[in-house]
């Protein structure tokens, strides 16, 4: 069972065990060693068939000096790859996707896990319109965040206005237009868009907890940061942890809200890995160059997905 | 009909999908059964522009001349254009005839289209590149790729005369003249020039414009590697690029604003006096438009006279000022892949040189590609300006100093860049024209 | 806060929660807002329901939805179950294998996906919708899923087995009763990305007829300018099915449900 560990099963009896007693719950007696794999099998056939299959697509395409357009492109070998590395553009959009990953995934958990147990218990009136306007963001098409987010962030636009009402009366910073600011203005729309996602996948961890284990603590007279700290925190594990990855994995694969709010700009100051990509393939026709960025994107994203998986394994033992 | 959005919410969540279900069944089955005499052939038509709202007109007045063809239009917006057509256009089921902007993306596309010379000199005529305007910017490497269908041109600015009346403004002809007038309608709480400089391709107008002022159409041949563009003079173009910025010509926020809708919006609305648009804009200055917009803008919009001038001196002795830029703003492709070459060139004929379609194009005020339609000066909402800049910019498109469309995409994303950069403080003038110079080397293989 | 809260915990907590909220609500207020300008509320979104074929679309993007969470469900399920619960070579092999599918850019899945669809002939065939979409959703939900059933006790599904049920008997009668909340994060998640599309169905679905809700803004986007409040009205009603779905799957969230059952 070595892939379990992204998820720390959060009910104690089955959460360490030594891996023979795994193995001897896992299969019973009479399981065919087929079984599995009838289970694992329609989804593995149309992660093949539609992902796999882009892959190596895109593989191929990546050794080729090819527009997207013309009937054939010119077989170049790993000169994309080379290129690529000696592309400042490529190392500086790293940059902005590691300060925005972190940024995003942290605050994003924070607030997600906040707002889940203060909406989790019954100690909040009104708590069905809370949830709506956590979960709103997640649904509302880029194309009104965006627009409506370049409209707040102007210089004359609603953020600068509370900031005036709050006494700051020198704000009149352009957040989106500013190379200073604009990775920041932008990792705080992610963080509006996408704190509700973490919420949600809180909200269903800790309805899946014990609450026996929460009145017992109640019962031991338990404040509630220590019912929290020592109860809560270790049950929604697993849920942290999928969120660090799939948080990690969001960050590279952000595009919509960078394209259409600053479009990687002014300058590069915004640029992603993906809008790059996009740029790159759409913008200049270099369906070459694009495929090989995408590939050392999917590299870079299971690197960090091993990297881990890893991790989460060794805080588990 | 009044519904309120918890009465709609709960319709669409249980009944509706039940009840459209129907609608939608005869809807797909009409769609496929639509009985058809054997002469008759559909024609699909993909295009940017027109758009939804002004795609039945062009159809009616065709399928009326033609009614043997039927054209099914789909409108996709440029954002998404270009990556949709590059696939369906290398397809069977993609479209017949396809809308082509000029630049990068018909040198790019150009594999994708007929080639449409022999069909031209055939249906329209031998002499058919004398009666249209500017079809060479359609040829890629001797191939014809396109018809034009509407000439624009950049290197405008418009304003809003309301405004600047009301601020006891007048228009302006130089840096100086236009400091003062934006200092006047600032006073009144209207934001002077707005620029939706997050949008490439305006900030590409404007610094051609304020090249053209310094040295007049070096630019093009710069950009094409026959001139050098790492010099004085198109760094002198940067540093005034940056100074409209630093020196409050150019609103601040401007480079995470949109020229489409941001900019637009905001000029529509009455909220900016002035704006960097060409040609395309000139139906703005038609009453029919101006009352048309009243649903998006309010009232207001109706009393607003929009007025285009030249872009003004900005560099301080400009060698010329009012010269235009451009060319065809959409020419009219055929799938390679077409099946109904015949019927598509129909569509292509009609749209590009036929009096009915030709003369649809004149009645918005937009320059036709067909020379022998004049374009009109009726239906203006303030004649005694408006005339005036029309019968100018007759002139002056006739006249054009460039083709304003990069065709090298590198070499346009290479501008772009070093244009916001210098704009957002993040380079300097020189290394702008130097990183711009790289790509034109490296493009054109030196 | 656990357990039965007092006077003074639920006041903290309205206040802490109202606090944490009102930054996410303002923008939204902002949205709404917008959709008001123009001709106002009742002028812009008549529009929509009225000069545009909204009906007909959310038709198409409820069956492209149907199809995308009925396909994702029943494969994320079985292989989450397999993944989770039993023990296998090369399990760990296989389950990365389609974890790579969380990484991939979507702009490197178009143009192959163009040409698989055009050598099926499945132009203006919702499968050339659903398939792809449920792909590219599965990585995601069999992550969340497995993660989730891994952390039933192995004692109830033994329990099962000892009752006699078979593995699937286990799978439907323990284990997907047991794994609601996750269902429901699934459930919300697949309808969220099936319903909000727009390049797929844009290249695949070329019929007028089949086109989806994500279309809908485009009947006020023009060339030039477009009628920016009844874009934003045309948003708001599209996202208003998407929070009725996770509000009505609220249930499935309720305390002690799977929790209770389990011991």
């Amino acid at each position: 069972m070595t892939t379990t560990v992204i998820n720390k099963p959060p009910v104690q009896s089955a959460s360490v065990k030594p891996p023979a007693s795994r193995r001897s719950n896992g299969r019973t007696p009479g399981q065919r060693a087929i079984t599995p794999w009838l289970y694992i099998l329609p989804a593995a056939i149309l992660v093949v068939g539609v992902i796999y299959v882009g892959i190596g697509y895109t593989g191929w395409v990546s050794t080729l000096n090819w527009n997207g357009i013309d009937a054939s492109g010119r077989q170049v070998g790993f000169d994309n790859y080379i290129a690529a590395a000696e592309d400042p553009v490529l190392w500086q959009a790293l940059g902005h996707v590691l300060v925005f990953g972190i940024l995003t995934i942290v605050i994003q958990m924070v607030l997600g896990l906040i707002m889940a147990i203060l909406l989790g218990s019954n100690a909040v009136f009104g708590r069905p319109i809370y949830k709506v306007v956590m979960f709103l963001p997640v649904v509302l098409a880029p194309a009104a965040v965006a627009t409506a987010f370049r409209g707040i962030l102007a210089p004359d636009g609603q953020f600068n206005g509370l900031l005036h009402a709050l006494g700051i009366s020198s704000a009149n910073s352009a957040w989106l237009a500013d190379p200073h600011f604009a990775l920041y203005s932008i990792a705080a729309i992610n963080i509006w868009q996408w704190t509700g996602f973490s919420f949600l996948l809180y909200q269903a961890a800790i309805s899946q907890i014990d609450q026996t284990l929460f009145e017992a603590a109640a019962i031991d007279g338990a404040g509630t940061f220590k019912v929290v700290r020592y109860i809560l925190l270790p049950q929604v594990r697993g849920t942290t942890a999928t969120l660090a990855l799939t948080g990690c994995i969001g960050a590279l694969k952000t595009f919509d809200i960078v394209y259409l709010t600053t479009g990687g700009g002014p300058g590069r100051s915004t640029e992603f890995l993906t809008t790059y990509v996009y740029k790159q393939v759409i913008e200049q026709y270099h369906a070459g160059y694009s495929a090989a960025l995408s590939i050392i994107l999917l590299i870079l994203a299971l690197t960090l997905t091993a990297i881990q998986i890893r991790a989460y394994r060794f805080g588990e033992d | 009909m009044k519904i309120t959005a918890q009465g709609w919410m709960t319709k669409v969540a249980a009944v509706t999908v039940i009840a459209i279900a129907a609608v939608g069944m005869t809807a797909c089955s009409t769609g496929s059964s639509t009985t058809s005499s054997s002469a008759k052939q559909t024609i699909n038509w993909w295009s940017w522009n027109p758009d939804n709202t002004q795609d039945k007109a062009w159809i009616t007045a065709f399928e009326k001349e033609h009614p043997n063809i039927t054209v099914k239009h789909r409108f996709i917006q440029i954002a998404d254009y270009p990556n949709a057509v590059r696939l369906a256009a290398t397809s069977g089921s993609g479209p017949d005839v396809f809308g082509l902007q000029v630049g990068a993306m018909t040198t790019q596309f150009a594999p994708l289209t007929a080639d449409l010379a022999p069909l031209a000199a055939k249906n329209i005529g031998a002499d058919w590149k004398s009666k249209l305007n500017a079809t060479d910017q359609l040829v890629v490497s001797g191939k014809q790729v396109g018809l034009p269908w509407m000439i624009t041109g950049g290197g405008l600015v418009w304003y809003n005369k309301t405004i600047f009346d009301k601020a006891g403004a007048t228009p302006p002809t130089n840096l100086a003249e236009w400091q003062t007038a934006c200092a006047k309608i600032e006073a009144i709480q209207v934001k002077c020039f707005i620029q939706g400089a997050k949008d490439d391709w305006v900030n590409l107008d404007v610094y051609q414009t304020i090249a053209n002022q310094i040295t007049p159409g070096t630019f093009y041949k710069a950009v094409n590697g026959k001139a050098s563009f790492n010099s004085a003079d198109f760094t002198k173009a940067f540093t005034i690029w940056k100074s409209l910025f630093s020196d409050g010509i150019i609103q601040s926020g401007a480079l995470a604003t949109t020229q489409y809708p941001d900019a637009n919006d905001a000029f529509n609305k009455g909220q900016a006096a002035m704006i960097a648009f060409g040609t395309w804009n000139d139906d703005h200055m038609t009453t029919a438009t101006l009352a048309a917009n009243t649903a998006t803008y309010g009232d207001q919009i109706k009393s607003s006279v929009f007025v285009p001038i030249a872009f003004p001196d900005v560099v301080g002795g400009a060698k010329e000022t009012g010269r235009l830029f451009g060319g065809p703003d959409v020419g009219w492709a055929i799938s390679a892949k077409s099946t109904k070459q015949a019927a598509a060139f129909t569509l292509v004929q009609w749209l590009t040189s036929s009096k009915t379609a030709q003369t649809m194009m004149a009645t918005s005020l937009q320059t036709p590609a067909l020379k022998s339609v004049p374009v009109p000066d009726t239906g203006l909402a303030d004649p005694a300006v408006q005339k005036p800049a029309l019968a100018e910019q007759a002139k002056q498109i006739g006249n054009l100093i460039g083709s304003r469309q990069i065709t090298n995409a590198d070499v346009a994303t290479a501008l772009s860049q070093a244009l916001s950069s210098v704009a957002s403080g993040q380079m300097t003038p020189a290394a702008a024209s130097a990183s711009v110079q790289k790509a034109i080397d490296t493009a054109f293989g030196k | 806060m656990f357990g039965r809260p007092n006077k003074r915990t639920r006041l903290i907590a309205q206040i802490a929660a109202t606090a944490l909220a009102l930054p996410f609500l303002l923008p939204l207020v902002a949205i709404v807002a917008e959709s008001l300008q123009g001709e106002g509320f009742i002028k812009n979104y008549q529009a929509v329901l009225t000069k545009t074929p909204i009906l007909q679309s959310a038709l198409n993007s409820a069956i492209i939805s149907a199809g995308v969470i009925a396909l994702v469900y029943v494969c994320t399920m079985l292989s989450a179950y397999a993944f989770g619960k039993m023990n296998f070579a090369g399990k760990k092999l296989v389950f990365n294998a389609i974890l790579v599918g969380l990484v991939l850019p979507t702009i490197a899945l178009v143009v192959p996906l163009f040409l698989i669809v055009q050598k099926l002939g499945l132009f203006n065939n919702y499968l050339a919708v659903i398939v792809p979409l449920a792909a590219t959703v599965i990585p995601f939900t069999l992550l969340l899923t497995r993660n989730y059933l891994a952390a039933i006790p192995d004692e109830v599904l033994e329990a099962a087995r000892i009752d006699g049920c078979s593995s699937f008997g286990t799978l439907v009668r323990i284990v997907l009763p047991l794994a609601k909340p996750i269902t429901a994060v699934l459930v919300v998640w697949a309808f969220l990305q099936a319903w909000n599309e727009f390049f797929l169905p844009l290249l695949f679905l070329q019929d007028q007829s089949l086109q989806t809700v994500t279309t809908i803004p485009l009947y006020f986007t023009g060339t030039y300018g477009s009628d920016q409040p009844k874009i934003f009205a045309a948003l708001v009603l599209i996202c208003l099915p998407i929070v009725i779905a996770y509000l009505s799957l609220q249930k499935f969230f309720e305390k002690g449900l799977s929790a209770g059952a389990i011991k």
